[in-house]
């Protein structure tokens, strides 16, 4: 199958030495709070530990010892009421601490998405939305639970562990050296299991973003699939990736199903060390009994919190994996990086001038050749040409969708790359020739959020448009929503409405490209003639195939291969198009 | 729980890895009792005189032995247990892909791509960790419990022990009142990344649209908002959540006080031992884990409920297929024509018909075309006739046979359809083409290319047949998008090519070349062509005019315009003059 190669494979993550780093930074704003939840959290557990020593009163003063029954009962009521408000604290500890760490990877679900906004259009040629869609969601996800299960309890567990060493440092120095002679093997242990379990959570997780690429194309042409009967087909092959998602799953358990028991095993040899040498120890006289038995005790103390990092530890390489996925694709560069001293664009005349354009997608494969064009301010200029030409790839050269190879493009007398690229956009608008609409209301479709507009103000536009009528027959009119792309209405409803959004923005130049492909010539009829008024005096660019609509145009060229030519009446053009 | 009962399939084939993992779980916790036991042994033995050396070593060698044992014995219930839930994590994907393959465009029209991806992924997530560690916890704190309370009524002192289980039941009441609540919240945190994922999918399929009206910001806002929702939804998680373990904790204590203050008037009245009391307090401490291990169960177990009953209501709904024993091989009389007889349709929600009483013939190979106004029902004609839909009167049928006694599956193999907005998958363009013939020859790709006017320009592309394209065939040019997806209706010459405007990003010269090729396919081939051109009109056999759902009129294009039938004048009137245009 060659099916998988399309897109640029993912590029093989570089190990990046500041990826901890960058993962920190996120959590700098919410130090404090992070800082709040630690020492809840030691209060909590330093109450905790009080328990036994209570025990210990209540053994030594009252049981054992001369303490009255109801000074116990009085201990005991203040012990629950101290206790209580701990776990109040606790209570507190944890919502701090959670939403601390959902609040973390909010910023950096923003900051990914903004990044996706600002990626050229030519990375998302290349990158299936499925990958990118997992960054936002699964892979941010993922990333939550470094913060909230793994940084605040490292530190709490890094401060028991250093507690630990300094009491048996001070108990008996031999005797924990000895001890400690086994920290080495568990970062041994944790540095092997890194090594062997990273590549598993990298091929986990880019296997998740195949599978939500493949979802997501399935969904989308469930209708094509259906008609052609390739459910089947269609299902194998997600099955296949789901099998290699799982196999990735399986080796990453497999290792971790080695790596946990394998420290457990090394806090047994170190207890039967200490046994072994302390026990010696006890019999030469060199060490009370008691000192063994303690060590005995915080052998398995110190175990503990080692054991809650390494339990947490698939938690942290899995975060990592999907750290490295986003910080990578916060890497990409951004679409023409804002320089500073753009010029911003005030309302534009409309003279447009491509000089000697060339223009290609990859390497050498020309689109656009030498094209030169000179367009005055209030024109009506039509592109006619054969399907596959370049037409759509010269108007998305001018609102820079994409950047020419060589030759300039001007606006006004200013090169484009230099001038805001937003504000260049809001003013060059474009019908685009692949209709989108958002699941959302009819009205929102028209003013993309973006515009208010009146009741009145609405109406006229939508007349204007042509879409008034049929708008008037939807069951919520303007309220109704369209669905997933506008599917609950036909295409040429669809193109109508795209239409009636750019006379509702009313951008200083039009592009139509292919704008009533999908038109009756009766809707066309109609829409002319409230199109031939808006573009009055305002520079236009037409693309069509068709010469009614090609006639709206003061001047038709011909782009063949790449190539432009002038065609001075409809005679040539009929020629033209009849070779 | 009722919820899981859809897995119960799974369950069955996978019991004895359960069964089994279990019993490794068993056994590790069973050997785990024995390391304070031994420990006693050595601590017997090395205080004793004389010391016996060689016991202490054999003491100390059993425990290394045990310790090797339950390493292993971790290893396999891990290997089993969660191994278990990852083949569930992928049954269950398997399961709700093929499903929701099976599922007709209706379902499609209500449901959006994202949430439907939050389900594969991350609900699946939420069941596979409901069903893994969280059965290690549960199996562990039962055991733990049963020894802990089992020692504290034998060792020590009854009564003591039913005074200090009195919080028990409490905790158990109020871990019943919190699950309810959680359950819920957990559905709301799943529903909100659902519209998290819908929002991302969105956007990205939207992007040229937004770079195009600088809606970057707009966007950034909206994503804000639905982020902001899913963080909101995790906060009302947590205020439930986070009472489990202060809950535990606090009836902990409470069990706690008790003992303090009863069984140390046990031991001033020498009812029970001093040591009596200490282990009692072990067995006391002992049960608090099982207990924080209860509400982790609690915690999964809910979260994964509420997952598993997003997915039983998408594994819920109908698949299209109807349930009338339809016919499964392919009636002789193939010769027939198709007639609409007397069809009413209205899609779900909508205010008006979108098809009424409408009647017509589509005549065995020949070229029909359909036209009329946008939104006058064309391309749901298409669509009944695919079977996509289901018309609430009337019947479409081949000769006499209804269409719907026919299997699905035979009908929609004879048929070649293009869509109206073409769907060109992110793969090969010979992949493209060849979609529903998998095993078509080069040869074969390449002539259903050279059908659709293609070929020359593949071949021109970096790659040709072997270029891939991207999702939904940005990379190509709209005609390249729209002849590939007629390539792959053509390819396996189907008797019948339904063919939704088939030419609206195509130039006229090359249209007019398809359908000179078209015509060539011959007598076998019935085809239907949506269209707005007059000039493919006019190079139908027959035309069926459409005007708001009904019929307006039906005849040749010379028929029609020597009838002077208005519906049709009027959808011609504007292109005719290009016509005269031509013949001058
Ligand atoms: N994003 C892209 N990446 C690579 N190649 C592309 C891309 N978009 C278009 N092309 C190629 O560039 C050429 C010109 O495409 P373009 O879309 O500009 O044609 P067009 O004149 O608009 O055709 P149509 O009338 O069919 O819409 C085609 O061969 C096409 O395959
Ligand atoms: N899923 C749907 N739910 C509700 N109404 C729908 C749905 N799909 C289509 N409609 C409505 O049904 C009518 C017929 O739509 P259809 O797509 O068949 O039109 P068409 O003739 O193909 O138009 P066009 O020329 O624009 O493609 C339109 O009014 C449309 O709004
Ligand atoms: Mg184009
Ligand atoms: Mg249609």
């Amino acid at each position: 199958m060659h099916g998988h190669h399309y897109f640029h494979d993912e590029k093989p993550l570089k190990p990046d030495p500041r990826l901890l780093r960058r993962m920190f930074a996120y959590a700098r704003p919410y130090r404090g709070a992070l800082l709040l939840a630690l020492i809840l959290t030691m209060l909590v557990a330093s109450l905790q530990l009080a328990q036994p020593y209570i025990l210990k009163i209540v053994i030594d003063d009252y049981i054992l010892g001369p303490g009255e029954l109801s000074e116990l009962t009085r201990l005991a009521i203040t012990f629950f009421i101290v206790y209580s408000v701990g776990l109040a604290l606790y209570y507190l500890q944890f919502n701090l601490l959670m939403r601390t760490g959902q609040r973390i990877i909010n910023d950096i679900r923003r900051d990914v998405f903004a990044h996706l906004q600002e990626l050229p259009l030519s990375y998302m040629d290349h990158n299936p939305a499925g990958r990118m869609i997992t960054r936002v969601t699964n892979d941010a996800e993922t990333l939550s639970e470094m913060y909230t299960g793994f940084l605040v309890d490292l530190f709490r567990d890094l401060f028991i562990l250093t507690g630990i060493i300094v009491v048996m440092l001070q108990l008996h120095t031999p005797l924990a050296l000895l001890t400690f002679t086994f920290i080495p093997l568990v970062c041994v242990a944790i540095i092997i299991y890194r090594r062997k379990a990273q590549p598993a959570f990298r091929e986990l997780r880019r296997q998740l973003a195949r599978l939500n690429t493949f979802a997501a194309e399935n969904i989308a042409g469930i209708r094509v699939i259906q008609a052609f009967l390739q459910e089947n087909n269609r299902f194998n092959r997600f099955a296949g990736i789901n099998e290699e998602h799982f196999q990735a799953n399986l080796l990453e358990l497999k290792i971790f199903a080695v790596f946990r028991p394998a420290m457990d095993l090394l806090r047994s040899l170190a207890l039967a060390m200490l046994l072994w040498f302390g026990g010696a120890s006890v019999l030469a006289g060199a060490i009370p009994f008691g000192v063994l038995f303690a060590f005995i005790n915080y052998v398995e103390q110190f175990f503990r919190p080692l054991n809650d990092i390494s339990e947490r530890f698939s938690i942290f390489q899995s975060a990592l994996a999907s750290a490295e996925r986003i910080f990578q694709l916060l890497d990409e560069p951004k679409e023409g990086e804002t320089v500073p001293g753009k010029k911003p664009l005030h309302k534009i005349r409309g003279d447009i001038d491509f000089e000697r354009v060339w223009f290609a997608y990859e390497d050498e494969e020309w689109v656009l050749q030498d094209v030169s064009l000179q367009i005055k301010a209030g024109e009506k200029v039509a592109i006619a040409g054969p399907t596959g030409a370049g037409k759509t790839s010269l108007v998305n050269l001018l609102n820079r969708f994409y950047t020419a190879n060589r030759g300039s493009i001007r606006l006004d007398g200013l090169e484009i790359g230099e001038l805001d690229r937003q504000e260049l956009r809001r003013q060059v608008g474009i019908v685009q020739q692949d209709i989108f609409l958002f699941n959302a209301t009819v009205r929102e479709n028209i003013t993309l959020n973006a515009v208010n507009l009146s009741k009145d103000e609405l109406e006229a536009v939508t007349r204007s448009a042509g879409s008034y009528s049929f708008i008037q027959e939807l069951p919520q009119k303007l309220d109704t929503p369209v669905g997933e792309r506008g599917f609950t209405l036909s295409t040429g409803q669809r193109q109508l409405l795209a239409l009636t959004r750019i006379l509702v923005f009313n951008p200083a130049v039009f592009i139509l490209d292919e704008a009533t492909a999908h038109l009756d010539a009766h809707t066309e009829e109609m829409l002319q003639q409230s199109m031939a008024r808006a573009m009055h005096g305002r520079t236009s660019i037409i693309i069509a195939h068709r010469l009614s609509t090609l006639k709206m145009a003061d001047r038709i060229l011909f782009l063949r291969q790449g190539k432009l030519t002038q065609l001075d009446n409809f005679e040539h053009l009929l020629e033209e198009l009849q070779l | 729980m009722r919820e899981y009962l859809t897995l119960l399939d799974f369950f069955r084939r996978h019991r004895w890895r359960y069964i089994l993992g279990v019993m490794w779980l068993l056994a590790v916790d069973f050997l785990q009792m024995l390391i304070p036991r031994l420990l006693g042994f050595f601590t017997d033995q090395l205080l004793a005189t004389p010391v016996n050396i060689g016991q202490l070593r054999h003491t100390l060698l059993l425990i290394l032995a045990i310790a090797v044992g339950i390493a292993f014995f971790r290893y396999l219930w891990r290997l089993y247990i969660m191994g278990a839930a990852r083949i569930l994590e992928k049954y269950l994907r398997d399961r709700l892909f093929k499903h929701l393959q099976q599922l007709p465009p209706s379902f499609y029209l209500r449901n959006k791509t994202g949430e439907l991806m939050a389900h594969l992924t991350n609900d699946i997530n939420a069941v596979r960790n409901s069903l893994g560690l969280s059965i290690v916890l549960l199996v562990d704190a039962v055991f733990l419990t049963a020894m802990a309370v089992f020692f504290m009524f034998t060792t020590v002192d009854y009564r003591l022990a039913l005074l200090a289980l009195i919080p028990l039941p409490f905790l158990a009441v109020s871990f019943q009142q919190l699950s309810q609540s959680l359950y819920h919240r957990f559905l709301g945190v799943q529903e909100s990344f659902g519209a998290l994922t819908e929002t991302a999918q969105e956007n990205l399929n939207a992007l040229r649209l937004v770079k195009a009206f600088a809606l970057e910001d707009v966007e950034k806002n909206r994503f804000a908002r639905t982020a902001a929702a899913y963080m909101e939804s995790n906060f009302r998680l947590y205020k439930i959540w986070g009472f489990y373990n202060p809950l535990i904790l606090f009836f902990g204590i409470i069990s706690f006080i008790i003992v303090v203050i009863f069984g140390g008037r046990l031991v001033i009245e020498g009812e029970i031992s001093i040591g009596d009391f200490v282990a009692f307090n072990g067995y006391l401490t002992l049960l608090a884990w099982p207990m924080m291990a209860a509400g982790w169960v609690i915690n999964f177990a809910q979260r994964g409920r509420a997952s598993m009953e997003r997915i039983n209501s998408l594994l819920r709904e109908e698949t299209g297929e109807p349930a009338k024993e339809p016919c499964q091989t392919w009636p002789a009389s193939t010769k027939d024509d198709l007639h609409f007889s007397n069809i009413t349709f209205r899609y779900d929600g909508a205010r008006i018909d979108s098809l009424s009483e409408l009647s017509f013939t589509i005549p065995r190979g020949q070229i029909t075309a359909i036209t009329g106004q946008i939104g006058s029902g064309k391309t749901t004609v298409f669509y009944l006739l695919l079977r996509f839909f289901t018309p609430q009167q009337g019947e479409i049928l081949l000769g006499n046979l209804p269409l719907d006694h026919l299997s699905l599956n035979l009908w929609r193999s004879k048929l070649g359809y293009l869509p109206q907005d073409g769907f060109i998958f992110a793969d090969s363009i010979a992949a493209n083409i060849s979609f529903a013939h998998t095993e078509a020859s080069q040869y074969e790709i390449e002539e259903a290319a050279s059908l659709a006017a293609i070929h020359k320009e593949i071949m021109a592309l970096p790659g040709g047949y072997e270029a891939q394209v991207g999702e939904r065939g940005v990379t190509l040019s709209g005609g390249q998008q729209q002849r590939i997806s007629l390539a792959r209706a053509l390819l396996g010459r189907p008797p019948f090519l339904l063919l939704d405007d088939p030419f609206s990003a195509v130039d006229v010269p090359t249209e007019e070349r398809i359908i000179a090729n078209m015509r060539s396919l011959g007598k076998d081939t019935t085809i239907l062509i949506s269209s707005h051109r007059v000039q493919t009109l006019k190079r139908a056999d027959k035309i069926i005019v459409l005007d708001k759902g009904r019929l307006a009129a039906a005849g040749s294009h010379d028929e029609l315009l020597q009838r002077g039938e208005e519906s049709y004048v009027r959808l011609c009137r504007q292109q005719l003059w290009q016509e005269k245009l031509e013949e001058d």
